[in-house]
């Protein structure tokens, strides 16, 4: 039953400095990822589902802070880990797919340029070699060196979030705080330095030798092919040639990802995505594609790199239902098929049936309810799940459809209590004074509602979103 | 709900209408035939959606249809009266009429035939010729000039509420723009008017004086349909009003938009691709297809017995909120080429009272077969 789990986000808290003051976009969110499931994450613009995974992404806004929290990727923390070795992460582990197709490709740039352009930057296969051998000293020393910026950042801010009469009490610990943390990180940064310095030239002697034998076999090869081909038939000679082309060729792959190699392997993708014809359309515009096509190449970027986590963010918003019924099952076939992790984030919950083996409900920075899919949607148990339900028409919906009052609060002043409370008709009193814990439904299940703990009056789901589980149901005998 | 009150007088009749946009020149020239012919009616307090994935011409065709593109050919009926008409048809027309007589006569000399038979058929063609461009020049005429009384029942509603509002303009100069053009100058009715229209889309009196970028992106809309209500319109285009906002939100504007037209009796187009609310909310459904109709029928009758393929793909693939119905589901999908129109070309057919199908006699035949089933 445990699987592995992939991605771990603990208590994620990000905030957007303005000039009007912090928008606390996200409010610690935790979940897990396992190998190979589909997480959805679904709620309105503004819940904070977007930022959550651009920051596991390591693309947040410039004015995105993480305040708290970690994102365990491979037993490193996201959140804390340098630049440098983000790029090792980023698109190569961990890929994304974005919304708009359009505005995600570069409309002046081929195709076949596009989709080759991340294999070919990355394909320094004998400077990779390098920067592996040298790996470990130099995250050290980069880590160390994120560490201390963090540290100063995470100081800056908390000053800056003290009233003024608390900063002579505060302020003097906190600095003091900081300034033990730095002068630790700054022996640790003048090791890690001295390692990598001893390193470097040993490191780059393995590296020329190897090159150099590698050169010295081939030209061996090539010589003796050489030899052979004086005096053989005109056939045989060109077939010779061949060779040698084929050997020089493979040495310029034992340096780097050759265009050709490249080219190669965008067709592959290309039509592992089911673009027909990629040989042609490797030299199209992004234009002269429809938007199911545009999306499918941007999913084909994604996979050159063979990443083991995908986020999809709102792919198939722009999308009408016929394309986005060939996305979707695109995504899914492509899941199967490698075993990725996805998190999937939608707002449209017919999507999210559809796609999701859990799903995650997100409202004003927070997790509101989390369950397996069949969980959230024949037992929901949060008010905001029961009106994101309610209020989406189906196709046998009748009635007046029951609408949620009000807007998203503005998070620049994050409400008290429960979020949902201003435009829940279950609100109680205490729903505006304290937050809701998570309550325990299942092993799987979880809602932040205080109309889980034992003293709340029982109630129950909107009447409309047992009837649709009932028509569904009945729908399905009729069919069997 | 919404039932059709008067069925012989058709609010907006749509007769073969043709957009076709045309660009480049010689050997780069391309026509895109955005929409190739389109018929319909909609009838006094109907709700009619218009369905198809995007690029099938279902915007142009609203956008044609209130005069914001002249069309290539066909007629708009509005309220009894041509409010469009394009004549490209007609000069093709002219051009037939030409090259065919031309034709006629040479075969006429050639065997000989008497004067006055030459000079009937040449009388024959001047006048036919003398007729079309008669009429070319009524429909010049009669579409020149914009009726502004008449064309004031007629509004819109865009899909884009942050686009379509005037960033530099107040909520109340918005709402009253439609109230000025139609010549009202009285400000305490302009100023009434707008307060009137505010609460009726759930907005209160403060608002007028903000800007649009004040508002949430489902209070925007609510802006834009106050702005099209304003002149009291009968009629409504209501082109994607919904699909740029938020799940929670756009349950607020169908309940709004279903609230007016059963308050006030308007008759609303609806352009969308969501098949979930065009079923809860319209009447009836056009389904379009690469600017042509499809399929036309109540929306009961469309759903229950669905015939055209491009159809059932369409319904085959609209998701919904049940993980195990999901889980089961088969897409069809649907591959143009499986029509044959080589020999029998489409046209459209009333299948039953009520139901068009675009089929040639062979498929016809199919579909019918199919319903008795």
């Amino acid at each position: 039953m445990e699987k592995n789990i992939k991605l771990s986000v603990k208590d994620l808290t990000v905030s957007f400095r303005t000039t009007q003051g912090l928008v606390r976009a996200v409010r610690g969110v935790s979940f897990d990822l396992t190998e190979g499931e589909t997480l959805a994450i679904v709620g309105e613009s503004g819940s904070g589902k977007s930022v959550s995974s651009r920051a596991i992404m390591g693309i947040s806004a410039g004015n995105a802070i993480v305040e708290d929290g970690s994102i365990i990727y491979e037993d490193q923390d996201l959140t804390k880990i340098s630049e440098e070795n983000f790029h090792e992460i980023r698109g190569d582990k961990i890929g994304m797919i974005f919304q708009d197709p359009m505005s995600s490709l570069n409309p002046i740039m081929k195709i076949g340029k596009q989709i080759t352009e991340g294999i070919l930057i990355n394909g320094h296969r004998l400077k990779d070699r390098y920067v592996k051998l040298i790996h470990q000293p130099r995250m050290d020393l980069a880590n160390a060196k994120a560490e201390k910026k963090e540290a100063i950042n995470l100081f800056k801010f908390r000053k800056s979030q003290l009233a003024d009469d608390e900063k002579v009490e505060k302020l003097p610990k906190l600095k003091a705080d900081l300034d033990k943390k730095i002068e630790e990180l700054n022996t640790k940064i003048k090791e890690a330095r001295a390692a990598l310095k001893e390193e470097i030239p040993k490191a780059k002697a393995i590296i020329k030798k190897e090159w150099k034998d590698e050169k010295a076999r081939v030209a061996k090869e090539v010589s003796a092919v050489k030899e052979k081909m004086s005096g053989a038939s005109p056939e045989m000679q060109a077939k010779y040639k061949d060779e040698i082309e084929t050997l020089k060729e493979n040495l310029r792959r034992y340096k780097k990802v050759t265009r050709k190699e490249a080219r190669d392997r965008a067709i592959e993708v290309m039509t592992e995505v089911g673009i027909p014809e990629p040989k042609k359309r490797l030299k199209q515009y992004p234009f002269q594609f429809s938007g199911g096509m545009r999306q499918r190449i941007v999913i084909a970027i994604a996979l050159t790199a063979n990443p083991d986590v995908l986020i999809c963010d709102e792919p198939t918003t722009a999308l009408d239902v016929t394309i986005q019924a060939q996305i979707l099952e695109l995504i899914k076939r492509l899941k199967e098929e490698r075993g990725i992790s996805v998190i999937f984030i939608t707002h449209d919950l017919g999507v999210v049936a559809n796609m999701a083996d859990r799903v995650a409900v997100m409202y004003a920075g927070k997790i509101v309810e989390i369950g397996t899919s069949e969980e959230i949607f024949y037992n929901p148990k949060h008010p905001y799940t029961w009106a994101l339900l309610a209020s989406m028409p189906d196709l046998n919906s009748k009635d007046r459809l029951s609408s949620i009052p009000g807007t998203p609060p503005n998070m620049l002043f994050p409400p008290k209590g429960d979020a949902f409370a201003d435009r829940s008709k279950y609100a109680m009193r205490i729903d505006f004074e304290k937050e809701p814990p998570y309550f325990k439904i299942s092993d799987t299940h979880y809602a932040a509602s205080w109309l889980l703990h034992p003293d709340a009056p029982e109630v129950e789901k909107p009447p409309i979103i047992q009837q649709r589980i009932d028509e569904f149901r009945k729908e399905e005998e009729v069919t069997k | 709900m919404g039932a059709r009150e008067n069925k012989d007088t058709p609010v907006l009749s749509v007769r073969n209408l043709k957009q076709h946009f045309k660009s480049g020149f010689g050997k780069n020239k391309l026509v895109v035939k955005a929409v190739d012919g389109v018929s319909f009616d909609i009838y006094k307090g109907e709700v009619f959606s218009l369905v198809g994935e995007s690029g099938c011409g279902k915007t142009t065709t609203g956008r044609t249809v209130i005069k914001l593109y002249q069309p290539t050919d066909g007629e708009v009926y509005f309220l009894g009266k041509r409010i469009s008409a394009g004549y490209e048809g007609l000069k093709q027309e002219i051009k037939d009429i030409k090259r065919d007589t031309k034709a006629k006569l040479a075969e006429l000399k050639e065997s000989g035939a008497s004067e006055e038979e030459i000079s009937r058929v040449q009388d024959e063609k001047n006048e036919r010729i003398s007729e079309i461009k008669a009429e070319i020049k009524l429909r010049k005429e009669q579409t020149a000039d914009e009726d502004i009384e008449h064309m004031k029942n007629m509004q819109m509603i865009f899909q884009d509420p942050i686009a379509s509002l005037n960033p530099r303009m107040v909520v109340k100069e918005i709402i009253a723009e439609g109230l000025r053009i139609a010549n009202v100058k009285d400000k305490d009715v302009i100023n009434d008017r707008v307060n009137e229209m505010l609460e009726t889309v759930g907005l209160v009196r403060e608002h007028a004086s903000r800007y649009p970028h004040e508002f949430s992106g489902g209070q925007r809309q609510r802006i834009g349909i106050a702005r099209a209500l304003a002149v009291s319109p009968e009629f409504i285009i209501a082109d994607e009003p919904i699909s740029a906002l938020d799940v929670s939100i756009q349950a607020q504007v169908i309940n709004l938009l279903n609230d007016l037209r059963d308050e006030f009796g308007i008759t609303i187009m609806f352009i969308a691709h969501d098949l979930s609310v065009v079923k809860y909310f319209s009447d009836r459904i056009a389904v379009m297809y690469y600017g042509k109709l499809v399929e036309l029928a109540s929306k009961e009758e469309l759903f229950k017995n669905p015939l055209h393929p491009y159809t059932k793909s369409l319904l085959s693939a609209v998701p919904v909120p049940d993980p195990i119905h999901e889980k089961t589901r088969q897409r069809i999908v649907y591959d143009p080429s499986m029509h044959n129109y080589e020999v029998n070309g489409p046209e459209l057919h009333e299948i039953t009272p009520g139901h068009y199908i675009y089929a040639n006699e062979a498929e016809l035949k199919e579909y019918k077969k199919e319903m008795t089933k």
